[in-house]
Parts: structure tokens; C-alpha cells; sequence
């Protein structure tokens, strides 16, 4: 009896398993879909854009950079800085010893431009803007602010979606140039403070290594504008799936998790597509 | 369709998943005529509303905007069409990070090609008419509710839309400010050709708009005229409450 309640049991738990999978990836297709939907139409959207269209849109805009951009520069700094001094510091010191100075300043752009600098500053748009950005709209959601828009003859996606959008990639943008100069500026400085290292050959290095390879600070302003299409898309359509005050909190949580397992994977791709097409 | 109807619903149905909440619900409003739907809590009045504007799309049936089914309409369409409908929320949905001014003034400046000056006399003539000047700057988590009331109804009329949906217009509002808000109404409807859809319960209202009033029971919508008919026993409390008083 017990033996073959036991297998029924485990014959249930492997079904339920099985449903629980197939459930899960019928929801995350659906997703994807809606995201992949919401990209295309806002980017529409923008394409048809009208001048008074432009106008309203431009506040939204302007406020989205001020709270995504302006406002997140602090803690950009001092990331920028934390990491950029931690890089110097480590690259600076040892790599002397393994008679590896000349490759100083590669170390610094593949580390610092094509690598820290865009993801750093996609955690952190992801952590304060992106969920920012999904409680914003569940809000605006629930408390029907979306509807009254929509009958009013207002596209939601050119008053709320495209605007956030647009800032988003030109805040991701541009504090992803920021997180570079102070992260390498910084992170020489600290470093001549602290290990005795000359800023000026440091420096020096660094231009070098860059002028040899262009294409890097190409490579790190397109994974910026990628990052913050994804954080946007991901951050909105969670946004916008709320449909009660339960759903706020969790579209948020969503826009941070979703966000960040996709800028991962991405940046996983592009760097293991730039190394074999060399 | 009849030529002189502004709005029709047709064997609407609505529900969320296996609750439904009206069945083959049908009614149309005639050009200029104010209808008054009530009903008692949870009857799916709001979400009525919400399916005659078309911010909600039914199970089965259609809703008919001047002969035009709005199914058939595209994105763009509808959008264009709703430049001609107001719409106050049960809350008041007042977009919260724009001063009541920008609120007010969002229709005009998405779909007017108005000079700034111009917008400025329309939207402080609507806040002048609910006595509401004093708020232009305020945001609207400042505001009073009854405050957030009057300026949402003054947005939904700022842009002298022909077709009105209501939901409780009138709710958590003072008697005097009741008042005023149906002599507006009522000086705005005798300006213009403006059809009303709206959730009331209030009795004074009702009868000083002239509204035909329909009744949502058991998932169908009645027309209040037909429970002159029956039997007292049979009149639901909502009804008899609304008969008398009108």
C-alpha cells in the first residue's frame, strides 16, 4: 500500500513538476512577446511622432534623464570611483611583477570602458530607475491615471512609454561616459596617492592603449544603448501588466529581476561575440 | 442604429473569469440625452462605463460611437474620436506629478493648436466656474478629495468634448458643491449638443439633469420605468429609493 502510495505521490509531484515548467515557460514566452510587442510599438510611436506630440513628450523626457541621469551621478561617482581606483591599484602593482607593465592601459579600457563601466552603470540604473520606473507606471496604472490619459485621446505609449524610454538609453548613455572618466581619472589619482604610481605615464598608458582600439568605446556606448532598451522595455511592460495595488510592488521586483538576468546574458553575448569575431 | 443615437451598446458581456458580471446588456443614449445608471455596490457600473468610453474591451457585443463600431477602429482612430469625450474616474485619476494648471490643460495642448494665452483663459475659466483658483499650482496629492473631484470634471470638460462619461460625479461632495456641479452641468449641456453617460445615485441630480435612469440587476440593465410596473415586492431597495426621489 505505502509502496504504491509512494509512487503515486512522486509519479504526481514529477506531473506537477512537469505542469509547473511548462506553465512557467508559457508565462516568460508571453512575456518576451509582450516586451518584443511594446519595443516595436513604442519605437512606432516615436517614428510618428507629432509636434505637439514632441512637446509633451520632451517634459517627460527631460524629468526621466533628471531622475535617471542627474540625480543617480552621486552614486555613480562613487562606484566609478570605488572600482576605478580598486582596478588602477591592483593593475598598477602587480603587473609589474609578471613584467606586464606595457599592458597597463589595455587592462584599463577592456576592464574599466568595455566592461565595468557599461554593466555598473546598468546595475545601477536598473536598481534605482528601473524598479523606479515600473512602480511609476503600476501607479499610474492602478490608479486608473493610464485610462484617464487613454480617454483623453492620449497614447499612454507616446505620454508615458516613449519618454521613458528615450531618457532611459540617453541616461544609460551618458552615465556610462561618466562612470568611465571618473572611474579612470579617479582611479589614477587614488592610485598615485595611495601606491605611488605617476599619474602622468599612468595616463599615458591609457591614451595609448585607447587610440590603438577606438572601437572599444564604440563597443561600450552599444552595449549602454542595449542595456537601457532592456531596462526600459522590461521596467514598462511589468509596469503596465499591473492591474491592481498588489501588482505594484511586484511589477517592481520584476522590472529588477527581469532587467537584470537580461542585460547578464546580453553583455555575456556581445563580449563572446566581439572576442570570436577577432 | 438609429441616426439620432451619439452612443450604443449592443448584448454587451463582461466578466472577470467566471464571474460575470452582465449578460447581453443593451442600451443606447440618444444625441444630447443624459442617462443615469445605478445599481448596487460591486454590479459592475463603473466597468459598464469604462466598456461604453472603450477603455475596456467586452467578451461578446459591440459599443457603437455615432454608428461606428469602436472594434473596427484603429489605435489611432479611437484616439482621434476620444478628442470628443471627457471622462471623470471614480477616482479622480488626475495624472500625479502634474500641477492641477498642467492637468486641466493636458487635453488642449495634446489636440488644440492653442496659443499659450488661450489656455490659460480656458483652463482658469473652468477652475473660476468650480470656484477652484487657488489650486492651479497644487499637485493633486494636496488637494482635498472633493477639490480632485472638481478639478477632474473640469479637465473632462475643458476641451468641450460632445460625449461625457460620469462616475459618481457627485460623490464625497458637499451639498453646495453638488449644486454647483450640476448647474454646471446642466448650463454646459444647454451651450451644447452633449450626450451624458453616467453612474449616479444621487437622487437630486438625477432628477435636476432630466436623466433617463437604468438600473443594473442580475447581470441586466433595466430601465427604471418598467418597475413602475411591478409589484412594490419585487422592487429592489435602490430602485424604490431612486423612484421616489425622482
Amino acid at each position: 500500500m505505502s509502496t504504491s502510495l509512494d509512487s503515486l505521490f512522486s509519479r504526481s509531484s514529477i506531473l506537477n513538476g512537469i505542469t509547473n515548467v511548462g506553465a512557467y515557460a508559457t508565462g516568460l514566452g508571453r512575456d518576451i512577446a509582450g516586451m518584443v510587442g511594446l519595443f516595436y510599438d513604442t519605437v512606432s510611436v516615436f517614428l510618428e511622432l507629432d509636434r505637439k506630440g514632441y512637446q509633451t513628450a520632451m517634459r517627460q523626457i527631460t524629468s526621466q534623464i533628471l531622475f535617471t541621469g542627474v540625480e543617480a551621478l552621486w552614486l555613480v561617482s562613487t562606484i566609478a570611483l570605488v572600482a576605478g581606483s580598486t582596478t588602477v591599484i591592483l593593475a598598477s602593482t602587480n603587473m609589474p611583477k609578471l613584467g606586464a607593465s606595457e599592458y597597463f592601459g589595455g587592462i584599463l579600457v577592456m576592464v574599466l570602458i568595455k566592461e565595468l563601466g557599461p554593466f555598473f552603470t546598468a546595475l545601477v540604473v536598473i536598481g534605482r530607475s528601473g524598479s523606479g520606473l515600473a512602480t511609476y507606471i503600476a501607479g499610474m496604472k492602478v490608479s486608473k491615471e493610464v485610462s484617464a490619459l487613454r480617454a483623453m485621446g492620449i497614447d499612454p505609449l507616446d505620454f508615458i512609454v516613449m519618454p521613458a524610454f528615450a531618457g532611459m538609453v540617453v541616461s544609460t548613455v551618458c552615465l556610462s561616459v561618466y562612470f568611465d572618466v571618473v572611474g579612470i581619472l579617479g582611479g589614477l589619482t587614488v592610485s598615485s596617492i595611495t601606491a605611488n604610481t605617476a599619474f602622468d605615464i599612468s595616463i599615458k598608458r591609457f591614451l595609448e592603449a585607447l587610440a590603438q582600439k577606438p572601437w572599444d568605446i564604440g563597443l561600450s556606448l552599444f552595449k549602454n544603448v542595449i542595456f537601457g532598451i532592456i531596462i526600459a522595455v522590461v521596467s514598462c511592460y511589468h509596469g503596465m501588466a499591473a492591474s491592481n495595488p498588489r501588482e505594484v510592488p511586484k511589477a517592481a521586483r520584476k522590472a529588477v529581476v527581469g532587467s537584470m538576468v537580461a542585460a547578464l546574458l546580453v553583455n555575456i553575448l556581445i563580449t563572446a561575440l566581439t572576442f570570436s569575431l577577432k | 442604429m438609429h441616426m439620432g443615437e451619439r452612443i450604443r451598446l449592443d448584448n454587451i458581456s463582461f466578466g472577470y473569469g467566471s464571474n460575470l458580471l452582465f449578460q447581453n446588456v443593451s442600451f443606447a443614449v440618444e444625441h444630447g440625452g443624459v442617462l443615469a445608471v445605478a445599481g448596487r455596490s460591486g454590479s459592475g457600473k463603473s466597468t459598464l462605463l469604462e466598456l461604453a468610453a472603450g477603455l475596456q474591451t467586452p467578451l461578446s457585443g459591440q459599443v457603437e460611437w455615432k454608428g461606428c463600431d469602436l472594434h473596427d477602429m484603429t489605435r489611432k482612430e479611437l484616439l482621434a474620436e476620444r478628442h470628443r469625450t471627457g471622462y471623470l474616474f471614480q477616482t479622480h485619476a488626475l495624472i500625479h506629478n502634474y500641477p492641477v494648471f498642467e492637468n486641466i490643460a493636458l487635453p488642449l495642448r495634446r489636440h488644440f493648436s492653442l496659443s499659450e494665452q488661450e489656455i490659460r483663459e480656458r483652463v482658469f475659466g473652468q477652475l473660476a466656474r468650480f470656484g477652484l483658483m487657488s489650486i492651479a499650482t497644487m499637485l493633486p496629492d494636496m488637494l482635498s478629495f472633493g477639490q480632485a473631484r472638481c478639478a477632474s470634471l473640469a479637465r473632462a470638460l475643458v476641451a468641450s468634448p460632445e460625449l461625457v462619461f460620469l462616475d459618481e460625479p457627485t460623490s464625497a461632495l458637499d451639498p453646495v458643491t453638488t449644486g454647483l456641479v450640476v448647474d454646471i452641468l446642466n448650463e454646459y449641456r444647454s451651450q451644447e449638443q452633449v450626450t451624458f453617460v453616467m453612474v449616479s445615485h444621487n437622487a437630486y441630480m438625477i432628477r435636476a439633469m432630466g436623466c433617463k435612469v437604468m438600473i443594473i440587476e442580475n447581470k441586466r440593465l433595466v430601465d427604471i420605468s418598467e418597475y413602475s410596473r411591478m409589484d412594490d415586492g419585487r422592487v429592489p431597495d435602490i430602485a424604490a429609493y431612486l423612484r421616489k426621489a425622482v
